[in-house]
């Protein structure tokens, strides 16, 4: 599993298309995240169940951990889940890059 | 060189890029201020910062729109701190009749494609505003796809390329560059 982060329109798709070509890519994993919440569902949970179908794909995700803690419940806690799912996803990658500006930087 | 600088806000982003562009040459020191002022308060921030870089040596010249003129007020030998591209795109974007001009960061990038050309020593300060928990209406959207836009450009021009992180510094791109300038800020 190979997971890319990074604020919005920072160049993730179009690096890890160019990275990871012909491996799967999964994009906008925090609005997948976002609906979980918006439904109920336990993201942490679900994620480790979903692991292994993660296990050969590239997952893409904005980083929205930096602004002003909302004032929308939701919103409060997509943020706070998206933080807890990013951090197992990290342990879990075998490669973690962070874009910024259009720039890769390889965390793990 | 041309450096980019962004990061979050009230991180000390424009002091450290004051600190670079005083460091790069020994030439006139522009401040090219790109904010237009909407109220008192802004006008008492301008009063206050053009004090504090007075001190400096810095020429300020006011460019809240067009930046690519600021070659007609200049010495493009000197070196420049752009101070942000942030309110440029506000000031390009968000017209003063209400309108809005979707193309904004295409004319920006023009604008900066012909001021890199003939500038050597610059410093342009942008803002990282890409990383709230918030579902933006479709024009702030708009809004910070074009800035993202604008600075992965600039990103790629740059010779170095400067993340602020609370006054820490992460260099990504151009560490070399950067080292040997910095050795002589210190």
């Amino acid at each position: 599993m190979i997971l890319v982060f990074g604020g919005a329109y920072q160049g993730k798709t179009e690096y890890a298309c160019e990275r990871y070509a012909g491996m799967e890519i999964i994009t906008e994993f925090h609005l997948k995240v976002l609906e979980m919440v918006k439904n109920g569902i336990d993201a942490v949970e679900n994620i480790k169940i979903s692991l292994p179908e993660y296990a050969d794909k590239v997952i893409i995700c904005d980083d929205i951990s930096c602004g002003v803690v909302p004032v929308d419940a939701a919103a409060r806690k997509w943020r706070e889940e998206l933080g807890r799912v990013l951090a197992i996803l990290s342990k879990e990658s075998d490669e973690v890059v962070r874009m910024f500006c259009g720039i890769p930087t390889r965390l793990k | 060189m041309r450096i980019f600088v962004s990061g979050g806000c009230k991180n000390g982003k424009s002091f450290y890029a004051q600190h670079l562009a005083k460091a790069q040459n020994m030439g006139f020191l522009y401040y090219v201020a790109t904010m237009k002022p909407v109220d008192s308060e802004d006008d008492e921030r301008i009063v206050r910062h053009r004090a504090e870089r007075e001190n400096w040596g810095f020429l300020t010249i006011e460019q809240p729109v067009c930046i690519e003129e600021i070659l007609n007020k200049s010495d493009s030998r000197g070196s420049f701190l752009l101070d942000s591209v942030t309110a440029l795109l506000a000031n390009e974007m968000f017209l003063p009749d209400g309108s809005v001009n979707e193309n904004a960061a295409d004319k920006i990038i023009n604008g900066f494609s012909q001021l890199l050309k003939n500038i050597e020593d610059i410093v342009i300060v942008s803002d990282y505003i890409y990383s709230d928990a918030v579902i933006y209406d479709p024009l702030t959207e708009k809004y910070r796809e074009s800035l993202a836009g604008i600075d992965k450009y600039l990103a790629k021009l740059c010779d170095v390329v400067i993340e602020v992180a609370f006054t820490n510094v992460i260099i990504h791109k151009g560490g070399g560059k950067f080292n040997e300038l910095y050795k002589t800020l210190s």
